[in-house]
């Protein structure tokens, strides 16, 4: 029988850094908040779920870029569409008042946008959550070496495309 | 453009946070989840159907819908083909009667070529192990 699991603990440790990463890869806020109603769902109706879990976020991770990817596939027409007409993507960075920090963020989320899922979910792990490579190996299901070559494909595409304003800004 | 000065650039951006108002909204939807949930735990042979649905053909659905088509032309040319093969089977069968008189035939020209076969002579019984020490069996020897 699994112990009780202490949701109101797992969201207040993990939502924030669920919620970033969520936003990041889906851009849009309702999608961002049915995946992680969708683990909250999914962990309450099996509390086993953690058990033996030894790494609770770089598991919570995993649930949450999976459903993503099977929601951005289930949605892939809708987010054409939404190209197409040029519905503005939600961006996972904070505005700001200060007109050139705002630029680059603008700029920055561009950027992101533009990075195919896979690199773009690893460049979050690796630049906003700080994991190592073997924990976002562990938390995205692939190998170390993997995890490290998108992290620099990702990143040399970033510095590519924000290097004009980069360098303006510097 | 120095690389760790970019990265240390883009880990500064703060990250927006999550409204607040989701907790109360989330953990009441997880919560009437379980309450709904079944209480009986599912078994492996229950959970393995909808896994195998969720996990592998679900993902993949049209490159399976792709296949299926593949799948029944094989089974139907698979169907038909081994149909015709048990007709030929069931055609080139020969009747035992001839097949007796070309034995014998063979054995006839093989007798002819290599002469008659020799009687079989009977095999040796196998030798009785020497249970007598070495020194005696030296004895009799020498007698």
């Amino acid at each position: 029988m699994p112990a009780e699991l202490n949701l109101g603990r797992l969201y207040d440790n993990h939502a924030q850094a669920l919620y970033a990463f969520l936003l990041n890869l889906t851009r849009n806020e309702d999608d961002t908040h049915d995946v992680l109603q969708e683990i909250f769902v999914k962990l309450a109706r099996q509390p086993g779920l953690l058990d033996g879990v030894r790494d609770e976020r770089a598991f919570l991770i995993r649930l949450a870029h999976n459903a993503a990817i099977d929601l951005m596939r289930r949605r892939g027409t809708r987010e054409k569409r939404q190209e197409q007409f040029g519905v503005e993507a939600m961006t996972p960075f904070a505005p700001t008042d200060e007109p050139d920090e705002q630029s680059f963020r603008t700029a920055l989320a561009e950027a992101l946008a533009k990075l195919p899922p896979d690199q773009r979910a690893v460049v979050h792990l690796k630049l906003w959550e700080e994991l190592t490579f073997e924990q976002i190996a562990a938390a995205l299901e692939i190998s170390p070496n993997t995890a490290a070559s998108r992290y620099r494909y990702g990143l040399d595409k970033l510095r590519e495309r924000l290097r004009p304003l980069y360098e303006e800004l510097k | 453009m120095n690389p760790d000065n970019f990265e240390q650039r883009l880990r500064r951006q703060p990250l927006r946070q999550v409204p607040s108002a989701w907790r109360e909204e989330i953990l009441v939807a997880a919560d009437v989840n379980r309450r709904n949930a079944p209480v009986r735990e599912l078994t492996f042979a229950a959970t393995f159907p909808v896994l195998l649905w969720r996990e592998l053909i679900w993902p993949c659905r049209r490159i399976w819908v792709g296949l299926a088509p593949v799948w029944v032309a094989l089974l139907v040319f698979n169907v038909t083909h081994s149909e015709r093969g048990q007709i030929v089977t069931a055609e080139s069968k020969i009747r035992p009667g001839e097949m007796r008189l070309a034995f014998q035939e063979q054995q006839r020209i093989l007798s002819e070529i290599i002469g008659p076969r020799s009687p079989i002579s009977p095999a040796e019984p196998p030798r009785r192990p020497n249970n007598q020490p070495r020194s005696e069996r030296r004895a009799v020897a020498l007698a």
